[in-house]
This record gives structure tokens, C-alpha cells and sequence, in this order.
């Protein structure tokens, strides 16, 4: 499965818990209320047991957060790594 | 000078019209342009009807159509009562409802949970900012199509005692207070905090609050008092601390005003570290209190700044102010100062067991205190007493249900709650409303919500005996997150086979919280 799948499976079970949430993954997850900073913790601990990565606190930034797309890349870029 | 909130903008915007009132990011707008886009949007109101003394709800993340829409809605003659996004649709159509708001004004940030609003609240009529919502009884315009309405003043005449604002806060019984602010009462905190703090036009005030929170007057009210610029600090922002830090220094922040979580925020991911915050010249936090072990570290990373800790319930704006800085020896716990002007404080002693360890109950009378809360007449006569103060003048006092120490030198000291109130993230939490909340639920019988601390921070407890024992804690957890605003959400939910009570029948908390 591609990484933004999974971003998008994280966010609509373990996150949002909304069985009809749908996503574009260019569209705006901070500005619209779909992430606040208790779901933004609860994301990254998610993203850390799925892909088995540690996210340092100097990554928790807008631009590896701001949509799927942002944190696809970021992910990716961390796999490679 | 009359006390006329809307006064200030059209005074800023002749003095200084090209000065910035509100920017984000490269985004701004000019005195002049707030006033014109005020005036179009309450012509607009009128326009549709909108008559003196009208609701009009704000729905909005930090955004700047919150800003004209501010002073739009009070050109207009109206109340604005801004509503919390991230409250359940349930308790947001209660607010549309009990406040009577036909109108509300949104931008198409939460547009889904606008349609599922209008869908469950048969009283709106119109709302401003998003489109095309498949709502028959429902009419929408763009805000495009609202400024471009005329931009003279309307001639709408208002007076001191009329109603400017409504916040909104937990209330006891399950229900919401709605704290009735006026046009005198909000530009008297414009005025005060604007002296106190010695603002000026040339001030950069750095707005980290939601428009439902009371500590966003400053930034929506007393900036334009004095002509200042004030910066809606953009949601990621507020979610990533790293990119906040870099913002203060960027903006030439002169004012900081926040919980102090938020700026605890900022030490802990070390947000500060090699920023130039020189520019910055106050600090002020309020809304909890905040522990000196991280006052200590800003002073490392703001050496020059004064810091003030703001005290006073959403009821009376602020009433008093401690001021200090990185050479004021500091006690273990930081007190709440003293009165600020146009204010007379009591501390009131309910027996002689009161009397004699001189903590009492505080309270407050005030030109920035509310007028009421709406519709609940009982209600706000039980929260005033009429006193007479020390000069014989007969006023009109809130109880704040803060318990205080007086020291002789009138410094104030905080000591806990007379009620069961406490504050989470800032916001307030009535436990006896999240115990009212789990009862209403069939499958809940009895149940005691009670709080516990964690190195600084409260968390929720709510123990619950079930009636329907098919049920787990998390069918409890989405019923009472499907009612109540996230901070009130209890954290731990336990199920037990009974409460714990007193021999009087009296839920026992001290066991609880043991």
C-alpha cells in the first residue's frame, strides 16, 4: 500500500475515528480543524509504530505536516535514509 | 469620550489609515480598509434585517475575515457571539438556539460542519462565507458579494449600555453561560489594558487566542483603541511551536498575550533558542496559573521583557495584574497582584473559620464587568451582590467563586475554587456539568467526575456506575464527546459497582481523588 493510503487509513481510524473521512491529499489539515495539537501527538505516535521511525521534535514542523502530500514526502524521505 | 467600541476603529482609521490593523502572514489590513470593510458588512446585516441587540454568530478559525466581521456585526448595531469550531454540532446548535442567532458568518474552512450545523439548527437563516449549501430554508452569500456592499457609516445609533459581545463558557446545570459583554464594558478593558500596558500605535501584539476566548479582547479590541497592529497568529502555528517561535521573532512581536500552556509549549520544543526577541517588550499570560519553574526559564530566553500575569473570569474581562520582571524576587507561587483601575475588589468571608486563615471568597465589581447572562435572569442574580464600597457607594459585585488571601499591602493570592470548577488548557471546566452530561446518557446511573494533577496540568476522571451494564468505556467516551467540547472529555473513564459517598450521602471526592 502507498504511504499516503496508509496516512489516510491512520487518520480516518485512529485519529479522527470517522468512518466517511475523505481527504485530497493537497488539502489543508492544520488551517481546517482536522488536526489540533492533540491530534498532531497522537498522529506522530501513530506514524512512528506504523512505519517503526522516531520523529525528533526539530521535524514537527508546518511543511512536513501541512497535507498527506507533506508528510508522505516526509516519511519517504525518512525511509530512505 | 463616550465608551463606543466601533468609535475606535473609525478614530485609528482617520489617525493612522494606512497603518496596519490586523495582518497573517503577507495578508493585511489598513485602518482604513477594516473600516471599510465594516461598514459594508453591516450595511449588509441591516440589509437583511438584522435589527439593534440581534445575535450574530462568528464560526471561524484564526483567520482575518474574523477581524471585520468583529466590527461589522457591532456596526451593525448587534451582539457578536463567536463560536468555539471545535465543539460538537450538538452544543454548537445549542448556542445558535439558546442565544437566538439567525445569522451566522463562516469561511469555507469548515464547511461540512457548517452543513451538518445548519442542518440541525432550524432557526438560522443565513450564512455569510461559504456557499452553496444544499439547505433549502437556508441563503448564503460570499463574502465577495457582502464587501461589495456600500461603504458608508450606517446610521445606526448606539449607545454605552447596548450589547457588543457574548462569550460563551460552562455552565453547572449542563447548559452554557453566555456572558453578555457591552459596548462599555469591552472598550473600558480596551482602555485600561491599553494604559496599563502602555500600548501604543507602534505596538505589534502577537494574537494566539480563538475569538470564543476571552484573552482575544486585547487583540481585537484594544489594538484598534490605540491604532496598533495586531498579528492572527495562522492555526498551524498554533499547532507547531518550532514555526511560532520563528514567528515572534519574524513579526517584531512587541506584546505576547496567552495560556501559559502555549508558552510552555514554546520551552519545551525549544522554540526560542537563538531567537531575537528583543523586540518584545511585555509577556502576559492568564486563563491558569502558571508555575515559576518555567517563568524562570523565559527570563533566560526573554531577559528584557516586563511579564504580567492577568487575572479576572470572563465575567468582569481582567481586575487585577501582577507585574514583574527578571529582578522582582518572586514567591514559590505567583500572586494575582492587585485591583487595576475603575475596579473595587472584596474579599469576602462566608464564617469565622474563613475569617481567621483570611482566604475568602473574591469578588468584584467593575466598568469591564458583563451585564448579565443572557437569558438566564436566576442565574445572574445569583452571581451579584450589591455591596457598598469603601467610599459608601452602593456597587454592583461579581461573585467570582475564586477563593483568595488578602495580603496587608492589598496583593492578591490565589487558593483555589469555591465550587468545583477547574481549568483545562485555559478553558473552564464545571465538573458538576460533565457529571450532569453522564447522567443524561441511559446507560449511566451514577456517576462522579473529579480531577487529578500531573505535573501542572489537570486531568479529567470520570468514575461511572452503568445502568445498561452492556456498555464499555468507550461507548461512554464517544457518547459524552459527541455532547461536550475535547477538554471536557474525561481522560480516564472507570466502571465501577458503586460511588464512594460521605455518611451525609454526599459524593465522597477526597476518596476519589485519593
Amino acid at each position: 500500500m502507498k504511504i499516503g493510503e496508509e496516512i489516510h487509513i491512520i487518520l480516518r481510524d485512529k485519529i479522527l475515528q470517522e468512518e466517511d473521512f475523505q481527504m485530497d491529499v493537497e488539502a489543508d489539515l492544520l488551517s481546517t480543524g482536522v488536526l489540533n495539537s492533540m491530534a498532531l501527538i497522537r498522529l506522530v505516535a501513530a506514524i512512528e509504530s506504523k512505519f517503526n521511525i522516531k520523529i525528533p521534535p526539530t521535524d514537527l514542523v508546518i511543511d512536513n505536516f501541512l497535507n498527506i502530500q507533506a508528510i508522505q514526502t516526509y516519511i519517504t524521505n525518512r525511509l530512505q535514509n | 469620550m463616550k465608551r463606543i467600541l466601533t468609535h475606535n476603529i473609525y478614530r485609528s482609521a482617520e489617525k493612522y489609515p494606512s497603518q496596519v490593523a490586523f495582518n497573517q502572514l503577507d495578508k493585511s489590513i489598513p485602518y482604513e480598509q477594516l473600516v471599510n470593510y465594516s461598514n459594508a458588512l453591516a450595511n449588509f446585516l441591516l440589509e437583511l434585517g438584522t435589527d439593534k441587540g440581534d445575535r450574530v454568530g462568528i464560526f471561524m478559525n484564526r483567520s482575518l475575515e474574523s477581524t471585520y466581521s468583529v466590527y461589522g456585526v457591532m456596526c451593525a448595531g448587534a451582539a457578536y457571539v463567536p463560536i468555539d469550531s471545535n465543539l460538537p454540532v450538538y452544543r454548537i446548535s445549542e448556542i445558535i438556539a439558546d442565544c437566538g442567532i439567525s445569522i451566522v458568518l463562516s469561511n469555507s474552512s469548515y464547511r461540512s460542519k457548517i452543513e451538518r450545523i445548519c442542518h440541525n439548527s432550524p432557526q438560522l437563516r443565513v450564512v455569510i462565507g461559504v456557499d452553496g449549501i444544499d439547505e433549502n430554508t437556508i441563503l448564503t452569500y460570499s463574502w465577495n458579494e457582502v464587501l461589495s456592499a456600500p461603504k458608508t457609516i450606517p446610521s445606526v445609533n448606539l449607545s454605552e449600555d447596548d450589547m457588543a459581545y457574548v462569550m460563551c463558557t460552562s455552565g453547572t446545570t449542563g447548559k452554557q453561560k453566555a456572558i453578555v459583554h457591552t459596548h462599555y464594558s469591552g472598550f473600558s478593558y480596551a482602555k485600561l489594558s491599553a494604559e496599563l500596558y502602555d500600548v501604543s500605535h507602534v505596538d505589534v501584539l502577537g494574537n494566539h487566542s480563538q475569538l470564543h476566548y476571552d484573552i482575544s479582547t486585547m487583540g481585537y479590541l484594544t489594538m484598534p483603541y490605540v491604532g496598533g497592529r495586531t498579528v492572527i497568529i495562522p492555526e498551524p502555528y498554533t499547532i507547531f511551536p518550532k514555526n511560532l517561535g520563528q514567528l515572534i521573532e519574524s513579526e517584531e512581536l512587541t506584546i505576547w498575550y496567552s495560556v501559559p500552556l502555549a508558552l510552555i509549549q514554546l520551552i519545551k520544543s525549544e522554540a526560542l533558542v537563538d531567537r531575537d526577541l528583543s523586540r518584545l517588550r511585555w509577556v502576559l499570560f492568564g486563563g491558569e496559573p502558571f508555575s515559576i519553574k518555567y517563568i524562570k526559564l523565559l527570563f533566560e530566553f526573554i531577559p528584557e521583557a516586563t511579564y504580567s500575569n492577568v487575572y479576572g473570569p470572563a465575567e468582569v474581562n481582567q481586575c487585577t495584574y501582577f507585574n514583574f520582571n527578571k529582578s522582582t524576587p518572586l514567591p514559590s507561587i505567583l500572586p494575582l497582584g492587585r485591583a487595576w483601575p475603575e475596579t473595587s475588589i472584596v474579599v469576602s468571608y462566608e464564617d469565622q473559620i474563613e475569617k481567621e486563615s483570611q482566604v475568602g471568597e473574591l469578588l468584584v465589581a467593575s466598568s469591564t464587568q458583563m451585564r448579565a447572562y443572557w437569558n438566564q435572569p436566576e442565574l445572574t442574580k445569583s452571581k451579584f451582590i450589591s455591596l457598598h464600597d469603601k467610599n459608601g457607594m452602593l456597587l454592583r459585585y461579581y461573585r467570582t467563586g475564586d477563593m483568595v488571601r488578602e495580603h496587608a499591602d492589598g496583593t492578591l493570592v490565589f487558593v483555589g475554587r469555591a465550587d468545583r470548577q477547574i481549568k483545562i488548557r485555559g478553558y473552564r471546566v464545571e465538573m458538576n456539568e460533565v457529571e450532569n452530561v453522564l447522567l443524561s446518557s441511559n446507560a449511566v446511573s451514577e456517576t462522579a467526575v473529579y480531577a487529578k494533577k500531573h505535573e501542572d496540568t489537570w486531568s479529567l476522571y470520570a468514575d461511572v456506575v452503568l445502568k445498561d451494564k452492556s456498555q464499555n468505556t468507550s461507548d461512554i467516551t464517544k457518547f459524552i464527546a459527541g455532547i461536550l467540547p475535547n477538554y471536557m472529555v474525561p481522560s480516564t473513564i472507570r466502571i465501577r459497582d458503586s460511588i464512594p459517598r460521605t455518611s451525609a450521602g454526599k459524593i465522597d471526592y477526597k476518596a476519589l481523588i485519593k
